[in-house]
Parts: C-alpha cells; sequence; structure tokens
C-alpha cells in the first residue's frame, strides 16, 4: 500500500477523532442537584426561589409533556427557556417558556427523542434572567420507557 | 414552544451530528455498505459512488419523513407509527449485519469462523438475496432506523408545521451527516481494507454492533 494512503488515512481519522471528541465536549454530563424524574422540585432563582413542575407523569421519549415553573414570589421572569441534552449528542432540544395566566411560566409541548441505545438519562438547563439577573440551573430528568 | 430551527440549524445539526452520533451508531452500516457493494481492490471513485448512493437512499427517506413530520405538525401519531417500524428495521438490519460478518469471516480467521460461517452460510446468502440489492434501497431502508438524532431532527420539522419546510429541512440534515460518513469510509478504505488484520478487526466490529442492535431490538 502507497504511503501516502496511509498518511492521508492516518489524517482522516485524526480528524474524526477530533471533531468527535469536541463535539462530546459540549454534551458532557453535568453535575445536578436537582432530580426531576420522579417528583416537582424547587430552583434556586438568586433572590427567589420557584416551584418546577412537568405535567403529565411520567414523563417517556416521544410523548409531549409540559414544564411549568411557579415563582414563589413576586419576580420578574423574562427570556426563560430550557436545553436537554443527554451524553450523546441529540441535537438541539430547546423550548421557551410563555407566561400563564395565574403568574405561572410554561414550556408546552416538549418532546424529547427516544435514544436508539436506550439511554434515558436526560439533562435540563434552564437560563433565563430573574429581576435582572441571569439565571442558570441544571436538573437531571430521567424518561421512563413506555409499556410494552 | 420548540425553538425554531432553520435551513442552516438543520445542516448544523446533521454537520455536528454526524461526528458526535452517527459514527458510533452508523458505523457498522458505513463498513458493510464498502465490503459488500464495493469490491476489494476498488479505485475511490467507485467507493464513493456507492456511499453516495447509500446516503441518497437515507436522505430520500428523511424527505418523506420530514414531508410528514412538518404536514402533520403534531409528532405523536407519527411518533406512534414510526416507533413501531423502528424495532423491527433494527431487527433485520442487526441480522444482516451479523450474518454478512460472519460469513466475511469465514475466509479471514479460519480457525475460529470457519464452524460459524457453514453454520450460517447458507442463511446469509437467503438474506442477502432477500435484503436490498444495491447501497441506494439499503441506505432507504436504513433511514427507518430508530435514530436519537433523526428523531430530533423530526421533532424540530413537526415545529415548522409546514411540509415542505420540514422535507427540505430533513434534506440538509441528511446531507449534513454525509461527511462524517464518507470520512469514515475514506479512512476505511486507506487504512482498513488493503490489511487484513485490521480487516478483520473491522469485520468483528461490524459483527458485535449487528449483535447489539439485535439486541436492542429485542429489549424494545
Amino acid at each position: 500500500m502507497r504511503k501516502w494512503q496511509t498518511a492521508l488515512g492516518m489524517v482522516v481519522v485524526a480528524l474524526l477523532v477530533i471533531g468527535g471528541f469536541a463535539v462530546r465536549l459540549r454534551t458532557t454530563s453535568p453535575t445536578v442537584r436537582l432530580d426531576l424524574s420522579q417528583h416537582n422540585g424547587t430552583l434556586d432563582l438568586g433572590n427567589s426561589r420557584a416551584d418546577l413542575e412537568i405535567t403529565p407523569r411520567p414523563p417517556q421519549p416521544l410523548q409531549a409533556f409540559a414544564l411549568r415553573l411557579r415563582p414563589a414570589s413576586q419576580v420578574e421572569l423574562r427570556d426563560l427557556r430550557v436545553a436537554f441534552t443527554m451524553r450523546m449528542d441529540m441535537g438541539p432540544n430547546n423550548y421557551t417558556f410563555e407566561a400563564d395566566t395565574d403568574g405561572s411560566y410554561v414550556a408546552r409541548g416538549i418532546v424529547l427523542p427516544k435514544c436508539g441505545s436506550g439511554n434515558l438519562d436526560w439533562f435540563g438547563t434552564l437560563t433565563g434572567v430573574a429581576d435582572k439577573l441571569p439565571v442558570e440551573t441544571r436538573f437531571a430528568l430521567t424518561l421512563t420507557k413506555p409499556a410494552p | 414552544m420548540h425553538e425554531p430551527v432553520d435551513f442552516v440549524g438543520f445542516f448544523i445539526l446533521g454537520l455536528v451530528g454526524g461526528l458526535g452520533h452517527c459514527l458510533g451508531m452508523c458505523a457498522p452500516f458505513v463498513l458493510y455498505i464498502g465490503r459488500r457493494f464495493a469490491p476489494h481492490g476498488s479505485v475511490g471513485a467507485t467507493q464513493l459512488k456507492v456511499q453516495s448512493a447509500y446516503h441518497l437512499g437515507r436522505i430520500v427517506t428523511y424527505a418523506g419523513l420530514g414531508l410528514v413530520a412538518g404536514s402533520a405538525g403534531q409528532l405523536l401519531d407519527l411518533a406512534g407509527d414510526f416507533a413501531g417500524v423502528g424495532p423491527v428495521a433494527q431487527a433485520v438490519a442487526g441480522l444482516v449485519l451479523v450474518l454478512y460478518a460472519l460469513g466475511a469471516l469465514g475466509g479471514g480467521v479460519p480457525a475460529v469462523a470457519r464452524l460459524g460461517a457453514r453454520l450460517f452460510g447458507k442463511l446469509s446468502q437467503t438474506l442477502q438475496r432477500q435484503a436490498p440489492r444495491n447501497a441506494f434501497l439499503t441506505g432507504a431502508f436504513l433511514g427507518f432506523l430508530p435514530c436519537g438524532l433523526l428523531y430530533a431532527a423530526l421533532i424540530a420539522a413537526t415545529a415548522a408545521g409546514n411540509g415542505w419546510r420540514g422535507g427540505v429541512g430533513l434534506i440538509l440534515f441528511g446531507v449534513g451527516t454525509a461527511p462524517a460518513l464518507l470520512g469514515l469510509s475514506l479512512a476505511d478504505t486507506l487504512l482498513v481494507r488493503g490489511r487484513r488484520v485490521l480487516n478483520t478487526i473491522g469485520l468483528v466490529f461490524v459483527f458485535a454492533l449487528g449483535c447489539r442492535y439485535l439486541w436492542l431490538a429485542w429489549v424494545d
């Protein structure tokens, strides 16, 4: 086999490994304290707190659910969004929150992909502005496998 | 509400996902396509033609799914039907990979694989006759494999709420996934197929991933 073929092959492999490694770095599993898999939870918004609720339960792959953020006190929230990731790159699963009539904020119609490997462990990153201060909170969400 | 994904976003999704996702999940199919439809020692142009046909087949399937997803405007019904097809496609694909690898290994590692190749030889031949006869049709069939990244693209297409936008978006997504997989096939051609030991390792990899697909179809 010609040497230039080997060299070119090594270059291609190196590019693929570097590219794959760079993408994996983006999707490294974050450390989280809040787990919404089984129960709703409470978020720290800096000067305030808010309850985070999932309906309906249990959340399942390819089944729509809503994520509702209910502030415990009067707080001005804007630009709320949530991004879902898992260890393997699953594309942009980003949703925006809308203000609801009861003073809460809700991201409706969230549908998360079904991982071909059977992985159900997702991470959510909620970002926004609370009383003019940026907030970012991460939470874990393990989906429930649908009944056969 | 799902954040809208524009056409560039679909392409980037495929391009990045190709490196972070497809290389891990679709590698055995790329190796299989190269070995089955491009004879050993064939020049780069033949390999490129075969692999391009495979990717074109995938993209045609993706376009159809994107068209349906965008038109439906709601993923739930589509997902239910698609998820039903997925495990069947997964099982068939896994079986093809396992049997092809066993048959091919029969010539490369006689002591280990001769018995397996004999046992599976006839079954493999039968399956090969039933399997799509060219790379394009194989790609079109494999486009139905359950894939998290494809689901993400379809969810985004659904959010677009428009059939043709969904279809074009999925075409761009499929085109985006191709460079990483074409790179893999190029590396396979340049480094692996001309070297017996590496080629055997590649076939063992195809066999192992085929078993994994069979297992995933079983537990799904």
